[in-house]
C-alpha cells in the first residue's frame, strides 16, 4: 500500500510558472516522504515489535484515509491560491459527526438523510466561507477561523450540548470492518476516493481551471474561467468533504463526542506541505497530500506506542510541522 | 470639512465609525447603567488582554506578518505564573517577571523561525501555536491555582475615577509609540510596506522582522499576565479564543494585512467593539428574549453563535470601507 500511494508526477497539463523547479521539487516531497514514512515504521518496531504486525499498519492506514479524505477540501482550498486555507474543516467534520449521529440513530434508513443533510451543510458552509472571502474579502485565514468558531457553537446548539446516537449498522461496518488483518473497508474507500480525486483533479475543466486560477487570477480570468467562481466551488467542496469525514469518522469510531474533528486541522495543513502543495497556490496533488496524511498518521501512532499524552503530541506534530516548514517553504531571499 | 475628509481616510477609521455604532446600540440595549463607573471598570478590565493582544498583533501585521501563536503565548505564560508561585512557591512578582520573559523568548522564537528560516508567520506560528500550547498543557495539566488578592484587586481597581487596567493599556501603547519615533519603528513599518525598498534602503529585513515577533511576544506576555489577574487562575486553554480576536481587532481597526498601513489606535477600538459585541448580545437576551422559552434552554450557545456571526459582519464591513483604497483589478 506505502508503495503503490506513492504516485507520477500529478502536474496538470498546461504546467506552473516555473515547471522545471516544482517537478523537481514535488518529486523531491514525495520521495522525501515515503522514506520518512519507512524510517518511522523501522523506528516503531524497535520499541514495540508489534508496530509491524499487519494489524497495527491495516490501523495506521485506516485512519490515514480518514485524514487524508479530511485533506483533500484543504488540498483544493490551497491549490486556488489568493492566500486559500481552510481552518473550518475540524468544524465541519465536527458538525458532520454530530449531526449524522442524531440523524441516523443507528438505523440503516436513515443513511440517506443523513447524507442529504451532511452534503446540504457542507454546502452551506461553503457558500458561507465564500461570501466572506470573495464577496467581503475578508483574508480566509481569518474568515474560516470565524466560521470554525460558529460551526463549533451550530454543533453544541444541534445536540443541545451533549451529542447523542449511533452509526447505521451499515456504515458502521464500513467504518470498521476488516477484510483481512491488513486491509480494511475504509482502505478500499481510501482507494477508490484517491482514483476519483485524481482524476477530478487532472482529466476534468474544473480541475484545469483550478490550476489555472491558483497560478494567476488574470490569464485565467482572460482565458475563459471565473476566479470568483472557481474559488467559491474550492471552498464548497471543502465544506461537503469536511462534513462526509465526519459521517465516516463516525462510522469509524461508532460513538460521537464534542469537538471530534479538532485534531485534523493542524494535520490536514501539514499533510497538504509535506505533499508540495504550494501555499502559492496553482500547484500541488491529492496524492502528495495523501503520502503526507500517511507521514502523519504513523508519527501520531509511533506517539502512541512509545506512550506520549495529549501534550507531548502536540508538541511534536508542531514542532515536525516546523521542521517540516523549514524543509520545503522557506521563500526566496529579498535579494533574488 | 478637510478635518473630516482627513479622519475618515485615516487607518482607524472604520474601527472608530464600528466602536461608536457598538457603543450606541450599547447603550439602547442596557439602559443608563452603562454610564455607571463599575460598569466602565468592568468591561474595560475584562477586555484588556484582548486589547494588549490586539497591540502585539498590530505590531506583526505591520510587518506583514501574522501571529497565529498569540493565544498559545498568553496561556503559557498564564500556566507558568501559576505554576511558578503556586508549585514552587515563587512571589508573584518573580513569578510574573518570569512569565514576561517567557514570553518575550517565545517571540523570540517565533521571530527566530520565521525571519531566519524564511517560513511564511502564517504557517509557522501555526506550528508553534500547537507547540505552545501543548507545553502549557505540560508546565498545568488543569485548570487551578490561585493568585495573592492584592493582585487582582489593584488590577479590577480604579485610580481618580479611571479603571486601572486602562494604565496597563496607556503604558503599553506608548511604548510603541515612542519606538514609533526611533528608527526600529520605521523599519518594522517600511519592511512591511516594501521590503524590497526597504533592502535596497540598507535596512536588515531578517533582523528588523525579528524584533517586531520578539515585541509582539513581549507585549503578548503582558496580555497574559493581565488575564492571569483577570481570572486569578490557572487555565491552559484561557487563550484559545484570543488569537482569532486579536486578529478580527486588526482588521476592524482598519490595520492593512498586507503589512505597512494602519496603526494601534484603531486596533485598540476594534477590540474594544468585539467587548461591546459581547455585553451587548448579553444585555440583549436578558431585557429582550428572557420570555421566549425555546430560546431559554439554549440561550448560552445561542448568545456565543451571535457574538460570533456579529464578528464576522463586522469583519466583512471592515474590509468594505478600505476597499475604496485599492484599484480595481480585471478579476476578483
Amino acid at each position: 500500500m506505502n508503495q503503490s500511494t506513492v504516485p507520477q508526477l500529478d502536474l496538470p497539463p498546461q504546467g506552473g510558472r516555473s515547471a522545471f523547479h516544482i517537478g523537481k521539487l514535488v518529486r523531491n516531497n514525495m520521495f522525501v516522504a515515503a522514506s520518512l514514512t519507512i524510517a518511522l515504521f523501522i523506528a516503531g518496531s524497535l520499541f514495540n515489535p508489534n508496530f509491524l504486525n499487519p494489524q497495527n499498519i491495516g490501523s495506521i492506514f485506516t485512519l490515514a484515509v480518514i485524514m487524508g479524505i479530511a485533506s483533500f477540501g484543504q488540498t483544493v482550498v490551497v491549490i486556488s491560491g489568493g492566500d486559500g486555507i481552510d481552518l473550518s474543516i475540524g468544524g465541519s467534520i465536527s458538525l458532520g459527526a454530530v449531526m449524522s449521529a442524531l440523524v441516523m440513530n443507528g438505523q440503516n434508513s436513515g443513511i440517506v438523510p443523513a447524507l442529504l443533510l451532511v452534503i446540504g451543510t457542507g454546502i452551506l458552509i461553503g457558500l458561507v466561507n465564500s461570501a466572506g472571502i470573495i464577496l467581503a474579502k475578508v483574508p480566509p485565514l481569518v474568515m474560516t477561523m470565524a466560521v470554525a468558531n460558529i460551526l463549533g457553537i451550530v454543533q453544541l446548539i444541534v445536540c443541545n450540548g451533549s451529542p447523542t446516537g449511533r452509526p447505521a449498522p451499515a456504515i458502521a461496518y464500513i467504518g470498521t470492518h476488516r477484510i483481512f488483518p491488513i486491509l480494511t473497508v475504509l482502505m478500499i474507500v481510501g482507494v477508490v476516493f484517491m482514483f476519483l480525486a485524481r482524476r477530478f483533479l487532472n482529466n476534468t475543466t474544473y480541475g484545469h481551471q483550478l490550476f489555472a486560477v491558483g497560478n494567476n487570477d488574470n490569464a485565467a480570468f482572460l482565458s475563459g474561467a471565473r476566479p470568483y467562481i472557481v474559488r467559491m466551488m474550492a471552498y464548497i467542496l471543502s465544506g461537503v468533504v469536511g462534513m462526509l469525514t465526519g459521517f465516516l469518522l463516525l462510522g469509524y469510531n461508532s460513538f460521537v463526542f464534542i469537538n471530534m474533528g479538532m485534531a485534523y486541522v493542524l494535520p490536514s495543513v501539514a499533510a497538504v506541505v509535506i505533499g508540495g502543495t504550494s501555499f502559492a497556490g496553482g500547484k500541488g496533488s491529492f496524492s502528495g497530500t495523501m503520502v503526507g496524511a500517511i507521514l502523519l498518521t504513523t508519527l501520531a501512532s509511533l506517539l502512541i506506542v512509545i506512550n506520549t499524552d495529549e501534550a507531548g503530541r502536540q508538541i511534536i506534530n508542531g514542532v515536525a510541522l516546523v521542521l517540516i516548514l523549514a524543509l520545503y517553504t522557506r521563500e526566496p531571499s529579498v535579494r533574488q | 470639512m478637510s478635518q473630516v475628509r482627513k479622519f475618515l481616510s485615516s487607518a482607524g477609521t472604520s474601527g472608530y465609525l464600528l466602536l461608536l455604532g457598538a457603543i450606541v446600540i450599547n447603550v439602547v440595549v442596557q439602559g443608563s447603567s452603562f454610564f455607571s463607573t463599575a460598569n466602565f471598570t468592568s468591561i474595560l478590565s475584562v477586555n484588556t488582554p484582548l486589547i494588549i493582544a490586539a497591540i502585539a498583533q498590530t505590531i506583526v501585521v505591520l510587518n506583514r506578518g501574522i501571529d497565529l501563536s498569540v493565544g498559545s503565548n498568553i496561556t503559557l505564560v498564564n500556566t507558568i505564573v501559576i505554576m511558578l508561585s503556586n508549585k514552587y512557591g515563587w512571589s508573584i512578582e518573580a513569578a510574573c517577571a518570569a512569565g514576561l520573559i517567557a514570553g518575550t523568548f517565545i517571540g523570540a522564537i517565533n521571530g527566530f523561525i520565521i525571519a531566519y528560516f524564511r517560513i511564511p508567520s502564517l504557517l509557522a506560528t501555526f506550528a508553534t501555536m500547537s507547540v505552545f500550547g501543548g507545553l502549557a498543557l505540560i508546565v498545568l495539566p488543569t485548570p487551578g491555582g490561585s493568585v495573592p488578592s492584592y493582585m487582582y484587586l489593584l488590577y479590577g481597581g480604579q485610580t481618580l475615577g479611571i479603571p486601572n487596567s486602562v494604565f496597563i493599556v496607556i503604558v503599553v501603547a506608548l511604548i510603541w509609540l515612542l519606538l514609533s519615533k526611533y528608527p526600529i519603528g520605521k523599519h518594522i513599518r517600511a519592511v512591511g510596506g516594501a521590503e524590497k525598498s526597504a533592502y535596497t534602503a540598507g535596512i536588515s529585513i531578517a533582523k528588523v522582522r525579528f524584533i517586531a515577533f520578539t515585541l509582539a511576544g513581549t507585549i503578548s506576555g503582558v496580555a497574559g499576565l493581565c488575564i492571569t489577574a483577570l481570572t486569578a487562575s490557572g487555565d491552559p486553554k484561557i487563550g484559545l479564543s484570543i488569537t482569532l480576536n486579536c486578529i478580527a481587532a486588526v482588521i476592524l481597526g482598519g490595520t492593512r494585512l498586507a503589512g505597512g498601513w494602519g496603526g494601534i489606535g484603531g486596533s485598540v477600538a476594534g477590540a474594544v467593539f468585539l467587548g461591546l459585541v459581547n455585553n451587548i448580545v448579553f444585555f440583549f437576551f436578558n431585557n429582550f428574549l428572557t420570555h421566549f422559552s425555546g430560546i431559554a434552554s439554549r440561550a448560552s450557545f445561542i448568545q456565543q453563535l451571535l457574538t460570533n456571526t456579529i464578528i464576522i459582519l463586522g469583519l466583512a464591513s471592515a474590509v468594505f470601507t478600505q476597499r475604496r483604497k485599492k484599484r480595481a483589478k480585471i478579476a476578483t
